[in-house]
């Protein structure tokens, strides 16, 4: 029916034309009628079915047409369409909102089975909002981003947050420690706050988590994850907002008819590798040894004061390996004792480490129509660590449904997940990380034979070699962090749509988790005869000759329920267009956590508070907070392609004293479609779309770490109570009733532009927030009767731009489409101002370093980025130069604290490819991360802190422990006169040196650049044209795909320690810059999945 | 249908509204406490105060520069200490502490307002009184109109001047004095539990009043012009007396034997778990002074104020000794302090005796001197008697070890033989508040310069030939009130004297 318009055109012009020659118009009609026979005849049919590349499930509505006619027509409920086409039809296009549009060629093909993927680049798609709210992306006059399923999952990530990694400019993601349960810190466009979190808020499915509940959800639910990077849209959150808002979507269940997928994806990981180590020295501590007993002790050269062979030793400052056989550790008590060749052993650290398995089991079930759908899914994750022992084992399931009766709608969604973890403590000496046991291994030492603590003698306490730390196996059994989490979340969300313009609905939300966390130590008995010290090392193994055993209980329980009301307004006013929502938001939460420590285990094994001796420490914490916004948000739209959108919200918040509980914050930005609106500028071949947008807004944020913070308080007081005598004391703080929120202010400005008909897209962003009235606790005078008090002063400033620039595609070949993205961010903290006469305060670090307790290096200081490192520095010359002393060729310590750089990264590049071929896909993502430092603890620093101390670290054997100058030293000649040292060498390189000198006490020899480049996800899958086999009736849709995450690491020369994207601390504290032995060491991770979907 | 789905939603958002409640569930920190009786707050305050008065960390400087202990020789000589050269950051913390403390005084004022609780509020008051003389002895102006002021907004409190402070701590004692005086018969009882030093003994409190008020008097005693007004203000509360024999101020809340919850300075040397001592056990030894002064008088409490280093030798060296003088002695060549395990009646005593604030010689020693001077009526010779006696009971020893010490023919121990009386009285004062009442110790030394044989640092970089006469203002406060720092002129330590220091 629809062809023949070109035909009735031609008779039409034909019969006008000329009139009086009927008879030939009726041959000419009788001709046209049989060359319409002819082009009839020369149709024919098509037929297809149209599913998502995603997950399979078939999609209506499609659009499909021929190429360059007006022939088209649009699929079926089932995805399936039907067209007849003229013969000599070359190409039929098929396109979608919210899909990449698809050209495919004929050919002589009747049958078309076709995925639709999902458009990267698309102006029509919708982008949800604050609390649910969609807006069209022309409206947005700020910058958000959006991650689909497919890029979050592609590489198997069991965690949420690994899988955005490089994805979104400004958005930066962390992991502190690699672990079987790891901890990530998510940050968007850098920090806006000293001392209170900067980590973005996460609302999943409209109701506001902490990012660290993330962890618990499973990748495979999410539908997408939407990045608002600008805080204009994200202010309706209210107080929480003022870092930036994640919105996570999980799936709901797609119309069609049920659809099952099942999924495994197993996954490999591996420590990719060690600090640099050295294989040329073995034990010794440089000590003199006092019984010159040839059985412990021997020494190679000369002076046998200097590197002696010691065999309990744990430094490794010995002799050079020269293969002969030594005793190691001391005799027994049945006269035994261990020989070995004086070598090293190749790998003989990294192979203490095991290979990790993770494997994953996902099924879903999906079905809908037009007036519900419902979702359900389970999840399996078994996860075994690096470190031997280590498990983490998370089961959870997720339903999701809506249903819809006339002008009423409601769906919910609730996931319950159990996440049990079980990692190795601290040993009972000093509390010393397993990693920190590891390193403490001279090379010759046969580690891997000490895992049986029962029968090997040599690995048991007193017989295990090492006299100063136990047997990294120890811990792995005897020392054990368990930890049981709960997590359920869920919501339901209720709509009313009783006329055209106007909806009512309401979102009621519920995140509830529980954690059980039961750590323990084991009794340590050493026998009397080891107790003696029977080797003469001047410690038995490690100090203690008892440990009594410990354990730590603690329950959490968090409980958090929100409920949304919005009424949203919609309507058209000739050429302008009004959305207007009001709403209120009421937020509260309930926090309950109880512990307790005992010592001195009665019973072994029996880990319960009444096998104990002694009085447990107690502890009991209770914060409750309850909090009120009420909002309203417009958008103005003239044309469609002018916009306005201007919010308001008030809060009122129960952590703060009443006559400040009410602030306000206002946001307003606006877009402008100059392609729409001025068509001429994109009548040329190059620029197809051209927005320009900006907007400012301010957030608040309640930086009271304690929630009653602004009550005056009583505790009991130290040594109280005595007996029956009970007595309080004020808090040293005090409790200002005056604290506001912090205020961030945030400015921006960006661009949207679209070349070569939308395959080439960019974006760009320039912003700036300040944030003031940061909450700090100030010292102020004692003769207050208070030593401090929490005050708001302060003002940080971040500044940076992003430009996200995406190609879809770089190049097309017939079926070989390769698209790809560059995502740049630039991002700069300055602290602006603290305190009237007060330039400066640490930002503290909630981490012990090993068993010491670790100070920190990160400082807000006016003037400089933040946060600021600063680390303890030998004397130098103004140029730089390392000032040693023109005898002894030593430097020596400075007094002040010296300042080196900044903890976070000023740039980072994510790059990202997708090369696709009929069924297979090559994936790849890269992250480059600089401009940043990082003090690498793990090398040293501190007395006794790292492994160049340990003399394990190829750092402390260059120069084949060798006299040698320091690189780039001076001599002062005469006060302020420096000149090249040539002459003073450091005589000892050996313990003396790496031991006691104050190179290497100083933290400034161990601070590197931060920079790297890493390979984050390497990508092939392939998908089995499973219509072509089994003809598409039951198997819909098979794939198989191998994977690799942080398969290649580049990083500066310098940095030989480790993996600077670490912390020593948690992902709630803002001082970056810092790592050592608490971090296990980096690994790569590789692995392959199945997917089935029926 | 529709109307039920109405009435939810407008259910809703009425819950949204009625809000007040719903904001104001946190006004109770379930926590901490945020109101706490006189009663709870009375015991933690008293034991707080001498845990900073009586923690030798805090005034070491003062035994170790006035004769009383030395430094082992295993350890380096603290420079600035030898070279009486103080800094900002030296012994600051008991000004920190002694305020913050002192707040929970002002908070048992605040909160005893009832007339039934007027005990209460003199107890605060007095303890108020003893910490700021206290304050004022070490370093001179400090914020006292203005201090405690926090929660009216005042956090930069302005310093006063310290004789005003001090004519005003005066009228404090006195109203104290007549509050307890005129306590109504309905009157809280103040539990023997809840007051920790007297154990509510109101009329023990009024002579402790009395007893800090002569004690702040007498340090007035060497300025010109000074004593129609001492006298006057003595004569006031006159007829209540001051701390006799036995009558001690010393504070026990139940001191155990557990990591905090020990005398304060028994703390400093020992473990809590009984399993030994701490650095500072072999930090400390004796001083050289005190050891001669008492081995020259045949005084048995030498062996508990220090211990033998062999057989029954006690020997001590001087701080900041020149070895081309006095070679200093080694460890093993010196006496430590004196401490005997679980025995009562050493420097060191044990981990549960009750710590002083005002002992009873002490108390007898400022009478004697009142006496003497004309302040007060009595028999001078019988309160320092007393007041030897007493000090030998508080170190174990008997009535009449002190009688035999006291009746040795020679002028430095004999009341009847001593040419200066003063003199005596103050020295003997030196030796027995050794390890009790440091911060005396150094005062009497300011007002009098007695001991008159001590010696003092022989170092050649020193900064002055006698040592500091006060601290230093603390860093803290420089830098977080800086203006009324800067207003009180500039401090110099062997200059700017306590403005009751004549010499």
């Amino acid at each position: 029916m629809d062809f023949t318009y070109p035909i009735f055109d031609i008779k039409f012009m034909l019969l006008n034309s000329n009139r009086s020659y009927m008879k030939k118009i009726a041959l000419l009609l009788a001709f046209l009628t049989v060359s319409l026979q002819v082009i009839l005849a020369q149709t024919r049919e098509i037929t297809g079915k149209i599913t998502s590349a995603d997950d399979g499930g078939a999609i209506s509505g499609v659009s499909v047409s021929v190429k360059e006619t007006t022939l088209g027509t649009i699929s079926d409920m089932d995805g399936m369409f039907r067209l007849n086409v003229p013969q000599d039809s070359k190409f039929l296009v098929f396109s979608f909102i919210g899909m990449e549009t698809q050209e495919i060629a004929i050919n002589n093909q009747s049958t078309f089975n076709i995925k639709m993927v999902s458009g990267r680049i698309s102006v029509d798609e919708v982008i949800v909002t604050a609390f649910g709210i969609q807006r069209k992306p022309k409206e947005m006059g700020v910058a958000t981003s959006n991650v689909e399923n497919q890029e979050l999952t592609q590489a198997g990530s069991s965690n949420v947050m690994n899988g955005l990694s490089a994805k979104v400019s400004g958005l930066q993601i962390n992991t502190i420690n690699n672990s079987v349960n790891p901890d990530t810190k998510i940050t968007l466009r850098g920090n806006r706050h000293f001392l209170a979190s900067n980590q973005a808020l996460v609302v999943l499915d409209g109701v506001p988590i902490s990012a660290t509940y993330l962890n618990s959800v499973n990748p495979n639910d999410i539908e997408s994850i939407n990045v608002l990077k600008g805080a204009s849209v994200a202010a309706l959150y209210g107080n929480d907002a003022s870092n930036g808002v994640v919105i996570v979507t999980t799936k709901k269940g797609d119309k069609g008819k049920l659809t099952v997928k099942i999924s495994n994806v197993t996954t490999f990981e591996q420590v990719s590798y060690m600090p640099n180590l050295q294989n040329r020295f073995g034990s010794g501590a440089g000590e003199k040894v006092g019984v010159e007993d040839p059985n412990y002790t021997f020494w190679i050269g000369p002076d046998r004061n200097t590197d002696p062979y010691t065999s309990y030793e744990n430094q490794s400052f010995g002799p050079e390996f020269n293969g002969q056989h030594v005793i190691l550790g001391g005799k027994l008590i049945d006269g035994t004792y261990q020989m070995v060749p004086y070598s090293a052993i190749k790998n003989q650290k990294k192979d203490f480490f095991n290979i990790g398995v993770s494997t994953q089991n996902d099924i879903s079930v999906s079905s809908g129509d037009d007036n519900g759908n419902f979702y359900l899914s389970f999840q399996d994750v078994r996860k075994t660590g690096t470190i031997p022992n280590d498990e983490n084992h998370r089961t959870g399931a997720r339903m999701a449904a809506s249903k819809k009766y006339g002008i009423f709608s409601a769906d919910y969604t609730i996931s319950f997940t159990q996440t049990k973890t079980s990692t190795s403590g601290g040993d009972f000496n000093q509390d010393r990380p397993v990693y920190w046991n590891v390193l403490n291994t001279p090379a010759q030492v046969p580690l891997s034979k000490y895992k049986d603590l029962v029968n090997n003698p040599f690995a048991t306490l007193d017989g295990y070699y090492n006299a100063y730390y136990p047997n990294p196996y120890w811990q792995l059994v005897h020392s054990r962090n368990n930890q049981l989490r709960d997590d359920v979340l869920g919501s339901v969300n209720l709509s009313l749509k009783p006329v055209k313009w106007l909806e009512l609905s309401n979102r009621t939300g519920l995140v509830f988790n529980s954690s059980v966390n039961h750590s323990h130590k084991d009794e340590a008995n050493f026998s009397t005869y080891s107790g003696t010290d029977p080797w003469g090392a001047g410690n038995t193994a490690s100090s203690s000759t008892h440990y009594a055993g410990s354990s730590h209980d603690e329950m959490r329980k968090t409980m958090i329920l929100t409920d949304d009301f919005l009424a949203s307004f919609n309507h058209v006013f000739g050429l302008i267009s009004v959305k207007g929502i009001l709403g209120t938001s009421i937020y509260s939460q309930n926090y309950e956590d109880q512990s307790e420590d005992a010592s001195g285990l009665v019973i072994p094994g029996l880990y319960n508070i009444s096998n104990h001796t002694g009085v447990p420490q107690v502890d009991q914490s209770t914060q409750k907070r309850n909090s009120l916004g009420i909002f309203a948000d417009a958008t103005f739209g003239y044309k469609n392609y002018v916009f306005l959108h201007v919010s308001g919200r008030n809060d009122w918040d129960s952590r703060l004293a009443r006559a400040n509980r009410s602030f306000f914050y206002p946001s307003a930005d606006a877009s402008i479609i100059l392609s729409d609106m001025f068509p001429a500028i994109i009548n040329n071949s190059v620029l197809t779309f051209l927005k320009i947008r900006g907007g400012c807004s301010q957030t608040g944020q309640i930086a009271l770490s304690d929630w009653y913070g602004t009550l005056q308080s009583y505790s009991a007081a130290t040594g109280f109570p005595y007996g029956s005598t009970s007595g309080f004391a004020l808090a040293n703080m005090l409790g200002n009733p005056l604290i506001k929120p912090e205020k961030t202010t945030e400015i921006e400005m960006g661009a949207e532009l679209s070349f070569l008909k939308n395959t080439i897209h960019l974006e760009t962003n320039v912003y700036q927030t300040n944030t003031k009235n940061q909450t700090i606790p100030a010292t102020i005078s004692a003769a207050t009767g208070f030593t401090s008090a929490l005050i708001n002063a302060g003002e940080l400033q971040n500044k940076g731009f992003e430009i996200d620039l995406k190609f879809s595609p770089i190049l097309k070949i017939g079926d070989l489409k390769w698209n790809g993205g560059i995502n740049y961010s630039y991002t700069e903290s300055k602290v602006i101002s603290i305190l009237p006469g007060m330039n400066e305060i640490p930002i503290p670090i909630s981490a012990t370093s090993g068993g010491n307790s670790a100070t920190t290096v990160s400082y807000a200081t006016v003037g400089e980025q933040f946060p600021n490192i600063k680390v303890t520095d030998v004397k130098r010359d103004p140029e730089g130069h390392i000032i040693v002393d023109k005898i002894t060729g030593l430097p020596s310590k400075q007094t002040a604290i010296v300042q080196v750089g900044h903890g976070n990264p000023n740039h980072i590049l994510g790059i990202l490819t997708d090369l696709n071929y009929k069924g297979f896909r090559l994936a790849a993502v890269a992250e480059y991360r600089g401009g940043n430092v990082i003090y690498n603890a793990i090398g040293g620093g501190s007395d006794g802190g790292g492994i160049d101390f340990i003399g394990i670290s190829g750092h402390s054997a260059q120069n084949g422990r060798q006299s040698f100058i320091i690189p780039g030293s001076v001599i002062e000649t005469s006060p302020g006169v420096y000149i090249p040292n040539t002459t003073a060498l450091v005589a000892s390189t050996g313990r003396s040196f790496w031991g006691d000198s104050d190179y290497a006490n100083t933290q400034r020899a161990y601070l590197t650049s931060a920079a790297f480049w890493k390979l984050r996800e390497v990508v092939l899958t392939y998908e089995i044209p499973v219509n072509k086999y089994f003809g598409g009736k039951i198997l819909k849709m098979a794939e198989v795909g191998i994977f690799g995450r942080n398969l290649l690491m580049l990083r500066p020369k310098t940095n030989d320690w480790t993996d600077p994207e670490f912390n020593n601390s948690s992902s709630s504290i803002n001082a970056v810059g810092y790592t050592d032995t608490s971090q296990s060491p980096p690994t790569r991770l590789y692995g392959f999945n199945l997917k089935f979907t029926f | 249908m529709n109307n039920k789905i109405l009435t939810l939603f407008l259910s809703l958002v009425l819950l949204g509204s009625s809000c007040t409640k719903f904001l104001g569930v946190d006004e109770v920190n379930p926590n901490k406490a945020s109101e706490v009786s006189p009663k709870l707050l009375l015991p933690a305050a008293l034991t707080n105060v001498v845990s900073v008065l009586d923690n030798p960390r805090n005034f070491e400087f003062i035994y170790l520069w006035y004769g009383l202990w030395s430094v082992s020789s295993s350890y380096s000589q603290p420079a600035f200490l030898v070279q009486y050269r103080l800094l900002n950051s030296n012994y600051q913390d008991a000004f920190s502490n002694l305020y913050t403390y002192g707040q929970n005084f002002t908070e048992i004022e605040n909160t005893a307002t009832n007339p039934k609780d007027a005990g209460y509020k003199a107890i605060a008051m007095i303890m108020k009184a003893y910490i700021m003389q206290n304050l004022v002895d070490i370093w001179g102006n400090v914020p006292y109109s203005e201090a405690y002021n926090a929660t009216s907004g005042i956090l930069k409190p302005k310093y006063d001047d310290q004789k005003t402070i001090y004519e005003d701590l005066i009228l404090k004692l006195d109203e104290a004095i007549k509050m307890i005086q005129g306590l109504p018969s309905d009157a809280t009882e103040i539990g023997a539990a809840n007051d920790v030093m007297f154990h509510g003994d109101l009329n023990r409190w009024a002579k402790f009043a009395n007893t800090v008020k002569l004690r702040m008097l007498i340090h007035q005693s060497g300025m010109t012009g000074r004593d129609t007004y001492i006298k006057a203000a003595l004569a006031t509360t006159a007829s209540v007396g001051y701390l006799g024999a036995g009558e001690s101020a010393l504070v026990n809340p139940g001191f155990l034997e557990n990591d905090t919850q020990m005398n304060p300075f028994y703390e400093v040397f020992f473990k809590g778990d009984g399993t030994g001592q701490i650095d500072a056990f072999s930090y400390y030894f004796a001083g050289k002074d005190a050891v001669d002064f008492m081995a020259a008088n045949a005084d048995q409490r030498l062996g508990r104020f220090f211990l033998p280093y062999s057989g029954s030798n006690y020997a001590g060296n001087y701080l900041g000794q020149n070895v081309a003088v006095h070679p200093p002695l080694l460890a093993n060549q010196c006496s430590k302090l004196g401490y005997s395990k679980g025995n009562p009646g050493y420097l060191i005593g044990t981990p549960t005796e009750a710590a002083p604030v005002i002992t009873d010689f002490e108390s007898l020693f400022i009478q004697a001197e009142a006496v003497v001077k004309g302040y007060i009526a009595g028999d001078a010779k019988a309160l320092y008697n007393s007041a030897v006696n007493q000090s030998f009971a508080y170190m174990g020893l008997t009535a009449s070890d002190a009688s035999t010490y006291l009746s040795q023919q020679k002028s430095a121990v004999n009341y009847d033989l001593a040419p200066d009386k003063i003199n005596l009285i103050l020295t003997q004062k030196w030796v027995a508040l050794d390890g009790v009442a440091p911060i005396e110790i150094w005062t009497d030394y300011r007002r009098s310069g007695i001991p008159t044989f001590l010696h003092f640092s022989e170092d050649n970089t020193k900064a002055n030939d006698t040592p500091p006469v006060r601290l230093l203002y603390p860093q803290r406060e420089i830098s977080v009130n800086n203006e009324n720092v800067v207003a009180v002129g500039n401090i110099d330590p062997f200059k700017s004297k306590i403005f009751w220091q004549n010499r």
